[in-house]
């Protein structure tokens, strides 16, 4: 049961559902606007239910060739990468829910505090000038020079 | 000629400038990959975002980010290289055009033109080499004899 639902399994099924709902939905339409649907649908529902036999199997060690790009650290404790993955994410959740709330001119600046102050704990003086700097990028260049539309805010909104 | 001269300088003078500058500061562009990374993360993140608001001025791309950015950490914990997807995505709408142009010029004859042809063969080498190499391996290393 392990093996089944590793995430490179789900991948594949994933994948496998994705190919499944495009041959699916172009079933129902004419020949020319369901042909590349249905030219790509088919190879990747083989490849995914190959790749998903290939997880089962766990032939994953064996296999050579692919690209060998960008990989995970190994030699940090798997609890302590779970800890900074799920501790980043957060983070990253965290600034979604401020640039809604307060809008982006605001929000910016106010992560980069945060972050550097809470998760960086660097040093008061290094925080608040990286804090001004975003807070020069963000009036000077996107808001005052390129004129970027910066919707208001949630807060703000319920005020005006 | 003028025209032509004025085309070629806008193509080459971007070209050389961007190459000296990028030699001048090479040094110190390099020293960004010493800098510590709780200063780095808060400013990348910034750009991301502004950079995926920019593209359509709407907050909804930022979701798009957030649910591209969790599938490529689940493609690097699956050793799925991200390369493909990309290149799909940016190939994907060029190559549906083009597929439905030579459909209706050419129907399936298409693909039985010799640039075609070559670039199927090409494409079946290039997806069963390492599948025969594996094999061939494996079968070394069963029989080492052989």
């Amino acid at each position: 049961m392990k093996t089944l639902l590793n995430l490179r399994f789900l991948l594949a099924l994933t994948d496998a559902v994705a190919a499944l709902y495009a041959l699916y939905a172009s079933s129902h339409w004419s020949l020319r606007p369901a042909l590349f649907p249905r030219v790509i649908g088919i190879p990747l529902l083989f490849l995914a239910l190959t790749e998903m036999l290939l997880s089962v199997r766990g032939t994953e060690k064996q296999r050579e060739g692919h690209a060998v790009d960008f990989q995970l650290t190994t030699d940090v404790d798997p609890a302590v990468a779970r800890k900074r993955t799920t501790s980043i994410l957060a983070w990253i959740l965290g600034f979604l829910v401020l640039i809604v709330l307060v809008g982006f001119p605001l929000a910016v600046p106010l992560f980069v505090f945060l972050y550097l102050r809470i998760a960086g704990r660097e040093g008061w003086v290094l925080t608040v000038l990286l804090t001004a700097v975003s807070w020069l990028f963000m009036e000077g260049l996107f808001n005052r020079f390129l004129h970027l539309p910066f919707p208001q805010g949630w807060l703000f909104s319920l005020w005006s | 000629m003028r025209a032509v001269l004025f085309f070629l300088a806008s193509l080459w003078i971007p070209g050389f400038s961007h190459g000296a500058a990028s030699l001048i500061f090479l040094n110190q562009l390099a020293k960004l990959t010493l800098v510590r990374g709780s200063i780095l993360i808060p400013f990348i993140l910034f750009l991301a975002f502004i950079g995926a608001y920019t593209s359509n001025n709407h907050l909804g791309d930022l979701l798009v980010l957030l649910v591209f950015g969790l599938l490529g950490y689940v493609m690097i914990c699956s050793g799925w290289p991200r390369a493909p997807l990309v290149l799909g995505f940016v190939l994907g709408k060029i190559a549906e055009n083009n597929f439905y142009i030579s459909t209706i010029r050419y129907g399936s004859s298409w693909l039985l033109r010799p640039t075609v042809l070559i670039l199927i063969v090409l494409t079946l080498v290039v997806l069963l080499y390492p599948l025969i190499r594996f094999h061939k391996r494996g079968a070394s290393v069963r029989d080492p004899t052989a």
